[in-house]
């Protein structure tokens, strides 16, 4: 499921990249390397090892130094993901108010364990650290989108609701 | 009942606020006009007088930390705006941010010009992607109306802002891990000194603030320093959102003055208690860094003067970020430091020795603990692992950033406060406490 | 002069040295293991932290990234210092394995070291062990990261000595990893100095893994030959056989720091192809001899082309391999001995030019370690030293027919012009070490000594002369150079009186312009530039 062809932004994307590089100093372009590294997970699901090369050469760095940096941030992928990425908050306040009950509902309803991605490549199920949304605990994140309060039924609702 | 005072959330409820004309409709901008009439050095001294503190959990005088920057500057100096809230139980500055953008800009705007800056970076964790988006939106808009860019509103002064997704990493919110982060490095906190003030991103000099700390600015502009000053209490000026979250029927935000409420009366009168047929067990006051609090000592008042941890000066650490996490009786407390653990395991940037060996190993032998394999030798380990990291009354602290006290203070806090939770634990062999792990949603 | 005191002892403040190095120059040791002087301080292993008091506040201060202030007290021996190195050991080995029986850096292990000296001596750890792969990242060297304790001392060194950022931190917390980027192997021609900077067992040399341990090696301090650099290096030897090079620092030459191809570069030291004995004849007819039948050849061939031709038609070849003594008794000899013609160099220069890193650590492309040495002294002696294209013309026009050709290059190779002139001289004498078409052609090959299996002075590229020393014996009957040419010129009656190589020396000195004044004990272990590189 991954990416078969050399790897290429399309030109919108690239011409946002050049924005972006133009707001750090000239001689600074690495700073834009987390801003640069989340457009191109959203045009390619996620980042292989050529997409870091890529990135990296637009940015004059070194790669081991911009994979290194890549790799310190869970928020991006490797390898591919689901088209949508279920984050359910597990730290204290939604594990008071059940964030393990979520991730069992959703392990049960898409049969796959934390970390894992549906056969059909729709959905990849992860855990994370406070979102800062704790008075809608549990809360989750699908891709960038928060859903707050949820319970089985509104997940459920939520899932079947995605195309 | 305590009274909300809202002064930064008070325009939560209007309807499309995060919209210029919106925001104008109700005095937007003006503060931003009367600061650029005003010298940067006028404008330092307002805040400062006014008392207004950092209201990210450090609790220095705004106005100082802001007269650190040098007053003519030889290269760029920058203003962070800190959105990289990932305290656990912490979720004012996303409120603020996602309701009210265009206060949070008008203050950062208003901050850059009192240090001279010459670009703003809004450092706005990854996750709150929509929050971003819509801040680019609100930057555009500002732009067009002359508030952001070249000669603002027709004065001398120009700066440009920019909006700056993090990816992940709780180690951002610290001030040089979020300098690190911006200039696309590895967000490992620096060696102080040097300062921010003296060399932050890209090597200039570098001032970050809190989002919420910099929404007070055009209040504090608009309605002068005496006004601020009259709120709150006489060390701890001004107002503060408090978050509530865990066992409680009504989570959220609540704006008050500071020191005008006990913790007691914000979690039963304003975010309406436990649940039914339930007791309160712990409070952490200000997000997982701090020691839980019992039930005996929640009729404190809430103002950070009375967190100090005595011989520790100053440090006001204990009050926080103002993310209180209530817990009830169904809370395993060894199970509820193990969660704290997990999270601060996996948010160590891993750089410096203390932090990255002690952290996991704490973490894994409250595993240990909670599932029935504790030993009797483990607590008194654990304390001193603790201590060897940061000690809770003693003046250690050998890690590189204050990473290494969030995950110590709190662990020794849990320590103290439920020994004898810990030890029955290891005695029994397991978790003698039937945990409630069901959603709850409240209501 | 602004002082401040480390336990108790009053320090002059050498403005940018930080508390750490002072304390180290001043003879009082502080433990650490991420600072190192030749790279930047990152203060993240946290063993070198102190007590410190400045400005009415004492606490806890990481030593290397602390500048000392006027009127600062520095204490590096409290208790609560103490009981934090203990806390700091007790960390480090939390997930590091016990490997020191297999592990190359047992005897020479700051983790060791310091545990013994600083450590709490047991451990409490119960927990499983984070465990990171043992992995093969370049030609010269793995990483066993199960080992690595974080010191980032490694990916500082690509990042700021050679420039070439292989080396990158991968993850985050415990799980911290260092690694190169998939498929871009740690391969700069630097990477051998990341083995010597791991405080601990984790970047290895796949040379020396397993091969000895450290305890019985001897080290010689001596210079490398492998260019005109003259790096200051160390000959780790047992039972007659180097086991490793590693640089010494020298401030004036090569930092902290040496080429891989110098570190690298012993293998023809111990070579199969060493000659061993003088042999007599050529190629097929090669014999081996005894030194005097091969010395009386060499007077009796030389006297004959003399005799038959003239003086000019002996030439010599002169080599860059030999040092500064050697090229004094070289040129006595040739000039007012043998009576001579022409004297030239082989020049032996890499295409690639001198190859410049980061640092500005340079790899010379004069691929000899003393062309200066023989240009200045064969100069001093009258012997103006030619290009070698000048001798091969001469032999081609006929006009000489005998050859005294200095060799000890590790990797002889001759050009088809050489072999040409070569094949057309009446007597040709190769002085060399390893056996070659060079020696197969000489009439006769008289087996000198590799860099390490002698002592004497070499003069590199800026003109710093430093010394080296005979770590080894020269293998079979080969001899020192120096006593080779002592020999000859003896047998030819030239009355070279010489016990001693420093005897050598102190009449070079005394002799030659450019080394007049110059000392052993002044040039010690670092070396003294010579008068006219100090200009």
């Amino acid at each position: 499921m991954g990416l078969e062809m050399a790897v290429e932004l399309s030109p919108e994307t690239k011409k946002a990249c050049e924005e972006i590089i133009r707001r750090y100093p000239e001689d600074k372009k690495e700073a834009a390397i987390l801003p640069l590294l989340h457009l191109a997970q959203r045009e390619w699901g996620y980042i292989p090892l050529d997409g870091i090369t890529y990135i990296a050469d637009m940015l004059q760095m070194p790669h081991a130094r911009a994979a290194g940096v890549m790799s310190f941030y869970p928020m991006f992928h490797k390898a591919p993901v689901g088209k949508y990425v279920i984050y359910v908050c597990s730290t204290l306040s939604c594990a008071l108010c059940g964030a393990e009950a979520v991730v069992d509902h959703l392990k049960d309803k898409l049969r796959i364990d934390v970390g894992e991605t549906t056969e059909d490549g729709r959905f990849t199920l992860a855990k994370v650290e406070c979102i800062a949304a704790c008075d809608g605990a549990p809360a989750i994140l699908i891709n960038e989108k928060l859903y707050r309060h949820v319970t089985r039924e509104k997940l459920d609702e939520i899932l079947d609701g995605l195309e | 009942m305590p009274e909300e005072y809202k002064v930064i959330t008070k325009l939560f409820d209007v309807e499309g606020l995060a919209d210029l004309d919106t925001y104008r409709a109700h005095d937007g901008y003006k503060a931003l006009e009367k600061a650029l009439k005003m010298t940067p050095d006028e404008v330092i001294q307002a805040v400062q007088d006014s008392g207004l503190a950092g209201r990210g959990g450090a609790w220095f005088n705004t106005g100082m930390k802001w007269s650190f920057m040098p007053k003519d500057p030889k290269v760029p100096s920058y203003l962070c705006v800190n959105c990289d809230e990932s305290e656990p139980g912490t979720f004012k500055d996303r409120e603020l941010m996602r309701r009210n953008p265009h206060q949070l800009l008008e203050g950062a705007v208003i901050g850059a010009y009192a240090i001279r800056a010459s670009a703003v970076y809004i450092y706005i964790r990854g996750e709150m992607w929509e929050e971003l988006v819509q801040m680019e939106r609100v930057i555009a808009q500002a732009r067009e109306a002359g508030y952001v860019g070249r000669h603002i509103l027709g004065s001398d002064y120009s700066v440009e802002v920019y909006a700056h997704p993090g990816a992940g990493a709780y180690i951002c919110g610290e001030e040089t891990g979020l300098i690190q982060s911006l200039e696309g490095k590895r967000a490992e906190p620096r060696v102080k000194p040097p300062f921010p003030a003296q060399r932050g991103i890209f090597d200039c000099p570098t001032t970050v603030n809190n989002v919420q700390t910099l929404s007070y600015v055009p209040h504090i502009i608009h309605k002068g320093t005496e006004w601020f000053k009259g709120l709150g209490s006489e060390r701890y000026p001004g107002t503060f959102v408090f978050c509530v979250s865990g066992h409680v029927r009504n989570p959220g935000l609540f704006e008050l003055e500071l020191g005008a409420a006990t913790m007691r009366e914000i979690i039963y009168d304003l975010a309406g208690g436990p649940y039914e047929g339930r007791a309160l067990k712990a409070v952490i006051p200000g997000g997982a860094s701090t020691p839980p609090m019992t039930p005996d000592q929640i009729d404190i008042v809430m103002d950070p003067a009375n967190f100090a941890i005595p011989g520790r000066g100053d440090f006001q650490g204990m009050f926080g970020t103002g993310g209180m996490i209530v817990m009830d009786d169904t809370t395993c407390m060894v199970d509820a430091l193990l969660n704290l653990m997990n999270f601060f395991a996996h948010e160590s940037c891993g750089q410096c020795t203390p932090c990255r060996e002690g952290c996991p190993w704490a973490r894994d032998i409250v595993w240990r603990i909670e599932h029935g394999q504790g030993r009797p030798e483990d607590l008194d380990m654990l304390l001193e692992v603790a201590d060897n990291v940061a000690g809770f009354l003693s003046p250690r602290y050998s890690t590189i950033c204050l990473f290494g006290p969030a995950f110590s203070y709190p662990l020794q806090g849990f320590l103290q406060s439920f020994r004898s939770e810990f030890e029955a634990h290891i005695e029994q062999g397991g978790c003698p406490i039937k945990q409630d792990k069901s959603i709850k949603v409240p209501g | 002069m602004a002082t401040f005191t480390i336990d108790g002892k009053e320090i002059e403040i050498v403005p940018g040295k930080n508390v750490l190095k002072t304390a180290l120059d001043n003879g009082i040791h502080i433990p650490h293991y991420c600072y190192h002087p030749g790279l930047s301080a990152p203060g993240n292993c946290r063993m070198c932290m102190v007590e410190i008091e400045v400005g009415g506040r004492r606490s806890l201060l990481t030593s290397c990234t602390t500048m000392p202030a006027e009127g600062m007290v520095v204490e590096t021996k409290t208790e609560a210092v103490a009981r934090h190195q203990q806390a700091v050991m007790e960390f480090l080995l939390v997930n590091h394995p016990l490997d020191c029986p297999v592990c190359d850096q047992a005897g020479e292990c700051d983790l060791q070291n310091y545990s013994y000296t600083y450590g709490p001596g047991k451990s409490r750890f119960a927990e499983e062990k984070v465990v990171q792969p043992k992995k093969d990242i370049g030609k010269h060297i793995l990483l066993y990261s199960d080992r690595c304790i974080r010191c980032t001392r490694c990916i500082r060194f690509c990042d700021e000595i050679s420039g070439t950022h292989e080396l990158g931190y991968f993850n985050r917390g415990v799980h911290n990893e260092i690694d190169i980027f998939p498929g871009e192997r740690l391969d700069n021609r630097m990477s051998g100095n990341t083995v010597d900077i791991c405080p601990v067992g984790a970047l290895l040399d796949r040379e020396f893994l397993f091969k000895q341990r450290v305890w019985f090696l001897k080290g010689t301090d001596t210079v490398c030959a492998g260019c005109s650099a003259g790096c200051s290096i160390r000959a780790d030897i047992n039972n007659e056989r180097i086991y490793r090079l590693v640089p010494r620092q020298n401030p004036a030459v090569n930092d902290y720091w040496m080429c891989d191809d110098g570190r690298y570069g012993w293998g023809h030291v111990h070579s199969d192809s060493r000659l061993l004995f003088p042999l007599l004849g050529q190629g097929q007819a090669e014999a081996l001899a005894l030194w005097e039948a091969a010395l009386a050849r060499v007077v009796e061939g030389f006297a004959a082309v003399r005799e038959a031709h003239g003086e000019g038609a002996v030439a010599g070849i002169a080599s860059g391999h030999l040092t500064n003594e050697e090229q004094y008794l070289f040129g006595k000899l040739f000039k007012g001995v043998l009576k001579g013609g022409p004297v030239a160099l082989r020049p032996k220069l890499s295409a690639e030019g001198d190859v410049v890193f980061k640092s500005g650590f340079t790899v010379r492309a004069d691929k000899t370690p003393n062309t200066r040495g023989a240009r200045e002294i064969l100069g001093a002696l009258g012997l103006p030293v030619l290009d070698a294209s000048e001798i091969w013309k001469g032999i081609q026009e006929g006009r000489i027919q005998a050859l005294y050709f200095l060799g000890g290059d590790p990797a002889e190779r001759l050009s088809e012009t050489e072999k040409a002139a070569l094949g057309g001289v009446d007597f040709l004498v190769v002085q060399d070490i390893l056996a070659s078409e060079l020696t197969r052609m000489a009439h006769v090959t008289l087996p000198g000594a590799a860099f390490i299996e002698k002592d004497g002075t070499f003069t590199n590229h800026a003109g710093h002369v430093q010394q080296i020393r005979r770590g080894l014996a020269p293998p079979g009957d080969a001899r020192a150079d120096w006593e080779i040419l002592r020999d000859v010129a003896n047998a030819m009656d030239g009355g070279f009186a010489y016990a001693d190589v420093r005897e050598v020396w102190a009449e070079l000195v005394g002799t030659v312009k450019a080394f007049a004044g110059m000392d052993l004990d002044r040039i010690g272990d670092r070396g003294a530039p010579l008068a006219a590189a100090e200009e």
